[in-house]
């Protein structure tokens, strides 16, 4: 997994629960990065899961939820940092509908040996949209927070159901009605 | 706080290892860029390398130019191609080779392909090289642009002179062509492969009285032609399509509505992918021989009806004078074989000689009209020049005892051979002559003189002079004397009589034998016709008797089974006496229809048809003898004609009849024919063994050495003669025949020795057709005599 979602985690966990707590869900002796990040490293996405469970247990957020939460954090790091991934596309869906054959692309020029999830766009019409979710990682959650992310981005509104064409998640369904 | 601080510490660590790590990762990829550009470079000059060798080693030039059109770059094929070097050319506009006269349309052409933003042209100019040589370059300029904005060009120029002055040339042949061709009074017309006219040049718009504008894009044929001849065009048209050239007639209409004819002769055209895109006619105005060719036409009908209507006429009366006069003739030669007192037969020589000359003023008529119409045959045989001569005096002193004229020969000439000629000629010359002088002569003379004028082993010049002491003619007169039916003066005629066709005769048949027939004339005193002759010698001499001679080579017809046709009882009877003469068994029919009966009842030897007869008569007679199945369907079949005229003879071989006799014939003539049909009976061969003990003396060796010399040659000259026969190599057989001749007497075979002759005569006369059958009669008889000389020298070898 990238260098830049630890990274942008950690500090997001620093800024919300602060500098203690921080230090508390790193377990160094575990973790073969021993919790030093850098934004241009990859590292084990086994090392993300600890994490996000570790706080779980400190703050008693459920861990789906903290995903959920860091997906919408990270998409504005996202519109932050790279705001030529948006260039001429004017709405949430364009932009949904773009991941697989515009934003993966240029995430691949920046990072060659990023792992990246796969989507699937069935583009019902222009009020509705569903996109499959295909991922060894299961992380279904944290895309669920960027699909949020991103209509906030666009500030728009549209409903979000998941459905699990898979029980552990590794195929998951999301439909999006504008309202 | 304690806490906090431990934990940031640890922060802290964390944050600087990360850092590194960052800055390892970061060297490591800047390690990566740097290399992968390099290699990049490399390749990049790699292939700019490879461009440069391709863009120098080009045959054509290549070539950048500025937005301006000014040359940044070339390569060295220019200086190759134009003498330039590339650093004289770099900066230069690209006009600065173009020569003067092709400037201002190129730079218009280039001008418009910026202005219309053609990214690619092609174009064909002239420039001028280093050392002032004017050559042809084909040009491809491509625009090179930045957006929308042009901002220079690429080119690509090759040398294209030699093309292009070989189109000139041939562009300049064509045109000269055309030229010619309009300048001959020929008219030309092109028409697209759909027949319709793309050019019409002026020549042919006058033949046909339209403008070329009237013409173009029109089909001719529906302007100038009616429906029949546009098919025929159609038709040509067709053909032009498939290449074909053709030469043809027709009739057109010009827009004035008058008729001419075209002779056209047209031509498909090609382009040079050989693609058809059309035809080219080239026409000529014939109408005004068109006219004379039909005018022609008509006057040589007219001329072959009348020429057709003299033969008839000819013919006519050919057969009605020589049908009594046979039996005339006829009933002479069995008179004289009867017991008849000396005086008679002084009474039977002149009704023969008479009657002779009778048959000769027929055959006079006859002949002329063969001489004027170049058909009359020559027949060269020996002759004995003084005997004919005093033969023919004989004729006319009979006549002129009555007037007590003399007529003699002044013979001074010392000839000791024959001479070839034709007989017949030299008797008609002689006996028109002498009649002609015996006739206008009332006292004196008539006088022959025959001089030498020169005498050589094998040839002979002489002079021949007729007088006499007649009555004469002026110089006037003498003038139209030997033309056809003139005589010198009505009076004469009425006086005199005669058909006033003998000296026009004489005159054509001394031009016929190579001389020219003169007279001198003085009214009163006489007149006297002389002509000179060259003749080739003969080997016979004079004094050897042809009758006899001939006499004893044919062969006996006694025995052989004839059935004669002849309506006419005297001719009949003629016949009929000769066959019993000659001891031939013979059959006699009143017409063709009883012949056609008995001829299928029974098989004969020979058959002897007259050609006019009642009923059937004798052409038909032959038709149903060998178109049917019988004894005789392929007997021999002679004809029995009156007519003397070519025509009748080949209608007669025509029917079927192997050959044919012409009335009145003589008894010899007959036994001739009947014996040439008739296979002799070779057990009657037999070596001549007098002749060989006189010849040899009774040297037995020199005999032998001949009879092996005969026997080793004249069984291959047998097959070769043969073989000639076969290749009708007339020639050949005539040579071989000649050579091989001599062979026979010297074995004691004098008879076979005739044959061979009869055999070199025929192909001496190119008698072609007739050598297969001769041949075919004798061959059986050689071999007999090749056998005879054989069993002779087998016995002389051993001895029994």
């Amino acid at each position: 997994m990238k260098g830049i979602v630890f990274t942008e985690f950690l500090e997001m966990v620093e800024d919300r629960f602060g500098l203690l707590v921080t230090d508390k869900i790193i377990e160094e002796d575990r973790f073969d990065s021993k919790g030093a990040y850098t934004a241009v490293g990859t590292y084990d996405h086994q090392e993300m899961v600890i994490l996000v469970e570790n706080l779980s247990k400190e703050v008693d957020i459920p861990v789906g939820q903290l995903f959920q939460l860091y997906g919408q954090h990270f998409f504005h790091i996202l519109v932050e940092s790279y705001p030529r991934f948006f260039e001429g596309i004017p709405t949430a869906f364009d932009f949904l509908k773009s991941i697989e054959n515009h934003i993966h692309v240029e995430v691949l020029k920046l990072y060659p040996d990023a792992e990246l999830p796969h989507f699937e766009i069935q583009d019902v019409n222009l009020d509705q949209l569903e996109m499959t979710y295909y991922s060894n990682r299961k992380l279904y959650k944290f895309a669920q927070g960027l699909i949020e992310g991103c209509l906030t981005h666009y500030n728009e509104k549209a409903s979000l159901d998941l459905d699990l064409l898979k029980a552990d998640g590794s195929v998951v369904k999301f439909t999006l009605v504008k309202q | 706080m304690k806490e906090e601080l431990a934990a940031l510490r640890k922060i802290l660590e964390r944050e600087r290892k990360a850092r590194k790590e960052a800055e390892k990762i970061l060297e490591q990829k800047s390690l990566e860029l740097y290399q992968a550009n390099d290699q990049l470079k490399k390749l990049y000059n790699d292939l700019e390398n490879r461009y440069k060798k391709i863009v120098e080693q080009a045959n054509d030039i290549i070539y950048r130019g500025d937005e301006t059109g000014r040359c940044i770059f070339v390569n060295s094929v220019i200086e190759k191609i134009l003498g330039y070097k590339k650093e004289e050319l770099l900066g230069k506009h690209f006009t600065f080779l173009v020569i003067e006269e092709d400037k201002e349309e190129v730079v218009s052409f280039y001008l418009d392909q910026r202005k219309k933003k053609l990214e690619s042209s092609y174009k064909e100019f002239r420039v001028k090289s280093k050392h002032g040589k004017v050559m042809w370059l084909g040009q491809n300029v491509s625009l090179i642009f930045n957006g929308d904005k042009v901002i220079g060009t690429s080119g690509v120029a090759r040398d294209i002179t030699k093309q292009k002055e070989a189109e000139l040339a041939l562009k300049g042949n064509e045109e000269k062509y055309r030229r010619v061709i309009e300048n001959m009074q020929l008219g030309l017309l092109e028409v697209n492969p759909d027949g319709l006219v793309t050019k019409a040049y002026s020549k042919f718009c006058d033949m046909v009285g339209y403008t070329e504008q009237e013409l173009i894009g029109k089909d001719p044929s529906l302007i100038l032609t009616d429906q029949e001849t546009k098919a025929l065009i159609e038709a040509k048209n067709e053909r032009r399509k498939k290449g074909k050239t053709d030469v043809y007639e027709v009739r057109c209409r010009r827009k004035d509505g008058s008729l001419i004819w075209l002779l056209i002769s047209g031509a498909p055209r090609f382009d040079n992918s050989a693609k058809f895109i059309g035809s080219i006619g080239i026409h000529m105005d014939i109408t005004s021989q068109k006219q004379l060719m039909s005018q022609l036409e008509s006057a040589k009908a007219r001329a072959e009806e009348s020429s057709l209507a003299k033969e008839q006429f000819l013919a006519h009366m050919s057969h009605e004078i020589r049908t009594p006069l046979n039996a005339v003739i006829g009933m002479t030669h069995l008179l004289e074989e009867t017991q008849i007192s000396e005086e008679q037969e002084d009474y039977l020589n002149t009704i023969k000689n008479s009657s002779a000359l009778l048959l000769n003023m027929v055959s006079d008529i006859l002949d002329l009209s063969k001489i004027e119409s170049g058909e009359l045959d020559f027949h060269l045989v020996p002759v004995d020049l003084q005997k004919l001569i005093q033969k023919q005096i004989n004729i006319y002193r009979q006549s002129a005892k009555k007037k007590k004229l003399k007529v003699e020969l002044e013979w001074n000439v010392s000839l000791e051979q024959k001479i070839n000629a034709d007989q017949k000629f030299l008797n008609q010359i002689f006996s028109n002559l002498l009649g002609n002088a015996e006739k206008f002569t009332e006292k004196g003379f008539v006088k022959v003189c025959v001089n030498e004028l020169n005498h050589y082993p094998t040839s002979v010049k002489l002079k021949f002079t007729v007088a006499d002491s007649g009555i004469g003619m002026t110089a006037e007169q003498s003038k139209t004397i030997f033309d056809s039916f003139q005589q010198a003066n009505y009076e004469t005629a009425v006086e005199y009589g005669g058909s006033g066709l003998g000296l026009s005769i004489a005159k054509h048949l001394v031009n016929l034998m190579g001389g020219d027939l003169k007279v001198e004339s003085e009214i009163g005193k006489g007149s006297s016709f002389s002509f000179e002759l060259a003749f080739t010698l003969s080997d016979e001499k004079v004094g050897e008797a042809e009758h006899s001679k001939a006499n004893d080579t044919i062969n006996s017809v006694e025995g052989i089974k004839v059935l004669v046709a002849e309506d006419n009882l005297v001719n009949q009877k003629f016949i009929k006496k000769l066959l019993e003469k000659f001891k031939a068994d013979y059959t006699l029919a009143d017409d063709g229809k009883a012949c056609y009966e008995l001829s299928k009842k029974q098989k004969f030897d020979v058959i002897i048809l007259d050609m006019h007869m009642p009923k059937l008569d004798g052409y038909k007679t032959a038709e149903l003898i060998r178109n049917s199945k019988g004894p005789n369907q392929n007997s021999p079949i002679i004809a029995l004609t009156a007519s003397a005229l070519t025509t009748d003879r080949k209608k007669a071989l025509a029917c079927g009849m192997n050959d044919y006799l012409t009335k009145p014939f003589s008894p010899l003539q007959l036994k001739k024919l009947l014996a040439s049909f008739f296979k002799p009976n070779t057990s009657r061969l037999i070596i001549d063994e007098a002749y060989l003990q006189d010849f040899y003396q009774g040297d037995k060796a020199f005999e032998k050495e001949m009879a092996e010399i005969f026997l080793k040659n004249i069984p291959k000259d047998l097959k070769k003669i043969k073989t000639y026969i076969e290749e009708e190599n007339v020639q050949a057989v005539y040579e071989l025949a000649h050579k091989i001749k001599p062979t026979f007497k010297m074995v004691g075979l004098g008879q076979i020795e005739d044959k061979i002759g009869k055999l070199e005569s025929l192909a001496n006369v190119y008698a072609s057709n007739k050598l297969p059958d001769y041949f075919s009669k004798i061959e059986p008889l050689i071999n007999i005599a090749i056998k005879l000389v054989e069993d002779r020298l087998g016995k002389k070898a051993h001895p029994s």
